[in-house]
């Protein structure tokens, strides 16, 4: 320990150690990773953003917003969820199998059968779900064990599922925030209000939501006199006679939020998928047929 | 130059010295260093550290998703993760799809898939038609036959028959007998969906007769 | 209290032993100027935190300048405080302690003079383009390119003067400060290289980079700030009580087991995060591990101390500094609780988070750090400290403001990550709750900022009184008058 140059190969020790284990070990795993195809629709995931939307960033970066708004879904679990899909032709047996199974009372089976598809059950484990949903399921009535995510964020609605790394390949810087002063906006996109009531609460976040601690960007807008009988441009009360425009990098920050989504399901990170209602069949002329 | 630790001024009230600063050392002297006993580390101390070095190890291989880059917070692994969506049934479509080959397609392609020239019968293993990506052509063959030679492996297959099977087969049975061929004997191809198969079914209810080479090339394989 | 030598014959070219004060006097002017500017970057620092602070109140409040928005700010603040005060105080401190710890003179007087002037300008340059715009968006990274190129480039040429006088040492033990003190110089330099060009220079993809983001502010605090405190409250500690050590090899453990384990710490705020599992699990891991060391530290100042537990309470440098030790204490166990997954399930990203960072930065950091300075000033000016009570009003003011932001912050924490776990707290109600607890830490800032004034005000007083006689000395060689009596010849 008395040794300038041992020392110095102990520290330098530490340093490797810490290089290849923290740095390197992670490079390999998700530093090489690439956009992947959905298999679903052939798109590209995650999706390249617009020329408008990639400018925003570098506004969102500029603007330091970062520091109160977290960009990463948070999931807390998953369980199962019982779906009726379709309730088939042959009601009176399903409608007792629902009754035997303990899924629903006598008298509310054959009014459960009516608002298929309708959920049966929460909060299921795998294997239980599949099993209920095979035994419900014959060659008409179709029941599904349905994925469902669990989560405080998830629950307030800041999106579907959690968010991985796959989500953020397209992103430089990638702000994935470490405080939620204002609420987390992976998803954004997903739940945007258009763009004009986004630009109405960056002008004057009190007044669209009021309590909000967000500073108001009144030097991303100006404001003109308007003629009367001319519409504002936002959805905002602003003195008669005058108008508030937002300037590009205004519009820019508008659609980056509204380019904020993260709902795409991946293999990593599986999305709920409830059945729907089957859309009608239509007389539309099928696709040029192959020979 | 003033003594060391001295105030340089007078600055407090008329009479009174100004407060000696609490900062000197003990010692008081410019030249003193710290010095250092010599004791042993407590055993418990490292005991302590072998302990939370091991601690720490079965923390992250407990809930290090198995380093698994594609697990993420909450998920315990990929495994759990692949549990969480319906399986596609690849295996169970393999194994459904190696019945419908022994009982429909080794008698003329083998069990080896090699094919038989006495059959007219080109082989399955190592097949371009086989491993496209895009099933689209090979369900063709498969729905409603194929009549003409055809070029398998750089050799040609004279003017042989195969037989139609689509009012044989279903939709399920052909999806999972094709699977079944792409994923055997060193084949890696993507699972045929049963949906897909009910497209192509669709598009080509009309064809009549047998598919040809001819037929076969027009449709675009995507990629 | 004598010098322990490990030579018992000494070699015919031995140098003469230099003496204490030729040690201090040969790192004055360095030292001086990087803990004057020091001191300025941090008043400036507190008293935007105080705006910074203000504006959660109101968020109206000078919201038309660009330049002050909030999402600027702050960031510019903490870049203030971790290199315009932080980084260049401890780096004056490793030059002192390895100056004094290898009994030679700083040889370097001129490269660390242009190492502080560059280390100032990079600084300037960084918080402007923070300010204006040009961010990198990397937590404690924000300044650009060019910024952090000049910071780079001053903390190389700062770090071979200290390796230069590291090697320039006389024969002898080596002083377990100095191990820290080494091993925090590679451990920055490298970890801010490393950084920058990963995630600046040459960008990797993805979440990667919240990766190594987290894997550096981890590292700044574990791995530079805190060894080089650690190194401070080993030589000072039984210094200034007059005892020695107690253990050399606890001291061993100590640095080697935080060497090796302490970069995996900084992941722990990946807990949760969108980056594969296992990286935020190693992170907490990382901190079980660093237990080890904490307990040698603690127990190595409590057998040192013993018998002089009191000593506190008439040395003010003990004061900071014990109060600093304490702080590291809170801080490894906070973070441990912090890093526990079920925990952070509820406070990760809430105002905990914050309130860890303060409590490094405020309480720890900065209390062992400004207990340093108010011990080696003196020694650098022979100039004693001319107030008593402004030291005490300044550790006051700074303990207590920080106790208050820490603790305000936590509790704050804490009850908005209950609130935002309950899907049914709306979450302008989350927000709404979270009011009373910045309200008390903004108290503690305001706090904080008087005490750094105090500060401000008194190093000035002690600079001035320092430099006068230089002053009167430089116009009495232009004006060709006599020098005035009664004051410093």
């Amino acid at each position: 320990m008395n040794n300038g140059p041992l020392l110095f190969l102990g520290i330098f020790a530490s340093v490797a150690t810490s290089f290849w284990m923290l740095l390197f070990a992670p490079q390999v795993q998700i530093g090489r990773q690439q956009a992947s195809v959905i298999e679903l629709t052939g798109e590209r995931y995650p999706a390249v953003r617009s020329g408008a939307a990639s400018q925003g960033a570098e506004v969102y970066r500029s603007l330091g917003c970062v520091e109160c708004h977290s960009q990463q879904v948070r999931q807390t679990g998953a369980n199962f969820e019982l779906w009726l899909a379709e309730p088939g032709t042959n009601r009176p047996v399903l409608a007792a199998t629902l009754v035997r199974l303990n899924l629903a009372s006598a008298v509310e089976a054959d009014k459960l059968l009516e608002k298929a598809p309708v959920k049966l059950r929460s909060a299921l484990g795998s294997i239980e779900a599949r099993m209920l949903a095979a035994q419900l399921t014959n060659d008409d009535a179709k029941a599904e064990a349905v994925l469902a995510t669990l989560g405080p964020d998830i629950q307030r609605g800041w999106g579907k599922r959690l968010t991985v790394t796959q989500d953020y390949l397209g992103d430089y810087p990638v702000q994935i925030g470490n405080l939620r002063v204002g609420p987390d906006l992976a998803n954004y996109g997903a739940r945007s209000p258009g763009a004009g009531v986004i630009l109405a609460h960056l002008y004057a976040p009190q007044k669209t939501m009021p309590g909000s601690m967000m500073p108001p960007y009144r030097f991303l807008f100006t404001t003109r006199r308007i003629n009367q009988g001319e519409k504002p441009t936002l959805p905002l009360d602003v003195a008669p006679g005058y108008d508030v425009v937002p300037s590009p990098e205004a519009e820019s920050l508008a659609a980056y939020l509204g380019s904020l989504r993260a709902e795409t399901p991946l293999p990593e990170a599986p999305v709920p998928a409830p059945p729907t209602k089957a859309a009608p069949a239509t007389n539309a002329p099928a696709a040029t047929p192959a020979p | 130059m003033t003594k060391p630790n001295q105030p340089s001024s007078q600055r407090g009230k008329a009479g009174k010295p100004s407060p000696v600063p609490a900062t000197r050392p003990a010692s008081g002297s410019a030249d003193s260093e710290p010095s250092v006993q010599r004791n042993p580390v407590p055993p418990l101390l490292v005991l302590l550290l072998a302990g939370v070095m091991y601690w720490g190890s079965m923390y992250v291989i407990e809930f290090g998703g198995e380093a698994d880059a594609r697990v993420h917070y909450p998920y315990p692994s990929y495994k759990y993760i692949e549990g969480l969506v319906p399986p596609k049934g690849d295996a169970a479509a393999i194994a459904k799809g190696q019945a419908v080959y022994a009982q429909i397609c080794m008698g003329c392609h083998q069990a080896d898939g090699n094919g038989a020239t006495a059959q007219n019968a080109p082989p399955l293993a190592g097949s371009e038609w086989v491993l496209a990506k895009d099933p689209a052509r090979i369900i063709r063959i498969v729905l409603h036959g194929l009549s003409g030679p055809i070029k398998v492996k750089d050799k040609d297959w004279g003017a042989g028959q195969m037989v139609a099977w689509k009012d044989a087969l279903d939709n399920e049975q052909i999806a999972s007998v094709l699977t079944y061929v792409r994923n055997s004997w060193g084949n890696k191809a993507p699972v045929v969906n049963a949906e897909f198969v009910k497209t192509v079914r669709e598009e080509t209810k009309d064809h009549p007769g047998y598919m040809t080479v001819a037929d076969l090339e027009k449709v675009t394989l995507k990629e | 209290m004598s010098i322990p030598s490990s030579t018992s014959a000494s070699t015919p070219a031995e140098p003469a032993k230099v003496t204490g004060a030729e040690i201090d006097a040969s790192c004055r002017w360095p030292l001086l100027l990087l803990f004057a500017t020091a001191a300025l970057w941090l008043a400036g620092s507190a008293l935007f935190s105080l705006l910074v602070a203000i504006k959660l109140h109101k968020a109206d409040i000078l919201a038309d300048c660009p330049w002050l928005t909030l999402g600027r700010l702050r960031p510019a603040v903490n870049n203030a405080f971790l290199y315009g005060f932080a980084t260049p105080v401890a780096m004056g401190i490793t030059l002192w302690l390895l100056c004094r710890l290898g009994r030679v003179k700083l040889a370097f007087q001129w490269p660390m003079l242009i190492v502080c002037k560059l280390w100032n300008i990079g600084v300037f340059v960084g918080i402007w383009a923070i300010l204006a715009g040009g961010s990198t968006g990397f937590e404690w990274l924000e300044m650009p390119r060019y910024a952090s190129g000049i910071l780079f480039v001053a903390f190389v040429l700062f770090g071979l003067c200290a390796v230069g006088t590291f090697s320039m040492r006389r024969a002898g033990e080596l002083y377990p400060s100095q191990w820290f003190l080494l091993g925090a110089i590679f451990w920055m330099a490298w970890s801010y290289s490393a950084a920058n060009y990963l995630l600046v220079f040459e960008p990797v993809r993805g979440t990667f980079q919240s990766v190594i983001n987290a894997w550096f502010t981890g590292n700044l605090i574990n791995l530079w700030l805190a060894p080089v405190a650690l190194a401070a409250i080993y030589y000072f500690l039984p210094l200034q009580i007059g005892q020695p050590l107690y253990s050399r090899e606890l001291a061993a453990f100590a640095f080697w087991t935080t060497l090796f384990l302490g970069s995996f710490a900084g992941l722990s705020s990946l807990v949760g995060a969108p980056v594969p599992r296992w990286i935020g699990s190693a992170g907490t891991a990382g901190y079980l591990c660093l237990l080890a060391p904490l307990i040698a530290n603690a127990m190595n100042w409590h057998l040192t101390s013993k018998g002089n537990c009191s000593a506190w309470k008439h040395d003010l440098v003990l004061r900071f500094l014990a109060t600093g030790a304490v702080a590291y204490l809170a801080l490894g166990l906070l973070n441990l609780v912090l890093s526990v997954s079920r925990v952070s399930a509820v406070t990760s990203l809430t105002y905990a988070v914050v309130a860890k960072n303060y409590l490094a930065w405020y309480g720890f950091v900065a209390m062992v750090l400004l207990g340093c300075v108010y011990a080696i000033v003196p020694r650098l000016t022979q100039v004693a400290w001319p107030s008593e009570k402004l030291i005490r009003v300044h550790f006051t003011c700074s303990a207590l403001g920080a106790a208050l932001i820490v603790l305000a912050l936590l509790a704050g924490g804490v009850i908005q990550g209950f609130n935002l776990a309950n899907p049914s707290v709306a979450f302008l109600d989350v927000v709404r709750k979270t009011i009373p607890f910045i309200g008390i830490s903004t108290l503690g800032i305001l706090l904080f900022l008087i005490g750094q004034v105090v500060f401000l005000l008194h190093l000035g007083q002690v600079l001035r009184a320092c430099l006068q006689p230089f002053a009167q000395a430089i116009c009495a060689e232009c004006c060709g008058a006599p020098l005035k009596a009664g004051g410093k010849s």
